[in-house]
């Protein structure tokens, strides 16, 4: 049986489109991986959704909150029918100790977020007055 | 020979109070973990300096340089006599492998850097500054 497959039987589940994965200020229940299919996250900014990414088959999701123990920061919902892992935050770090690439896969992810973020910060600084961070870049 | 000694053994150095580990704008492609010792980081302001932190044993930094390859945001002094691991990229894998805390360590930090950035955003969004 394929790796896919196998990981599929493990941890997959189908969800149909408007499935809401999960929602801010709900505790982790895990973190997904796409296998197939399209979810979006996004975050209420008073009346609006501000979508932050759109998300595809091999994309994960949802690994900080379980990472850091906290609430949901965003929403995620279900664009079109997919196939997702759900990995519990307890499965997630004996995945994190066993197989490095992993780890390494979502270090590279959160760097290249925290570059954004850097990147946003740094222009918003440019264009007004916005607080400078105590975290070195 | 104890894990610590062990993962000296592969990436440690032992460096000298007042060494220069990374400065301000250079490139670089190491990130460091503090075995023993203390360093500060410091960061260009106008014409000075602010110290941004001090930092000593289990903590590490430079990792963005190893990751994406992005120059130096910051300098960093050797505080007192200190044992520290330098990893590159061809040796990172290698020491995740070896040392799965430290990677999980990385991503609890990194994390919680990213979260703090996202706050700092949202509220920012929210509550725009007064014109």
């Amino acid at each position: 049986m394929r790796e896919r497959t196998l990981l599929f039987k493990k941890f997959g589940q189908i969800f149909p489109p408007g499935t809401l994965l999960f929602e801010e200020g709900q505790d982790c229940s895990g973190m997904y991986i796409i296998q197939k299919g399209c979810v979006r996250l996004y975050k209420k900014v008073g009346p609006q959704e501000i979508t932050i990414d759109i998300l595809k088959e091999g994309d994960f999701f949802g690994e900080m909150a379980c990472l850091l123990g906290q609430c949901r920061s965003i929403n995620a919902v279900v664009e079109e029918e997919s196939q997702v892992l759900v990995v519990e935050p307890e499965v997630l770090e004996k995945l994190f100790r066993e197989k490095t690439g992993l780890g390494i896969k979502i270090l590279g992810n959160l760097a290249t977020r925290l570059r954004r973020a850097y990147d946003i910060i740094g222009r918003l600084a440019e264009e007004r007055d916005f607080p400078p961070g105590k975290e070195p870049l | 020979m104890t894990r610590e000694d062990q993962l000296f053994w592969k990436f440690g150095k032992n460096f000298a109070k007042g060494t220069i580990l990374c400065r301000e704008g250079d490139a670089g492609q190491e990130m460091f973990i503090i075995q023993k010792g203390k360093v500060q980081v410091r960061k260009k302001v106008g014409k000075g300096e602010k110290v941004l932190s001090e930092l000593s044993d289990g903590e590490f930094i430079g990792e963005m340089a190893l990751l994406l390859g992005m120059d130096r945001s910051a300098t960093v002094e050797v505080l007192e006599d200190s044992k520290i691991l330098v990893v590159g990229p061809d040796t990172f894998e290698n020491l995740l492998k070896n040392s799965p805390e430290i990677a999980l360590k990385m991503l609890k930090k990194m994390a919680q850097r990213l979260r703090t950035l996202d706050d700092r955003l949202e509220t920012h969004l929210v509550e725009p500054p007064p014109k």
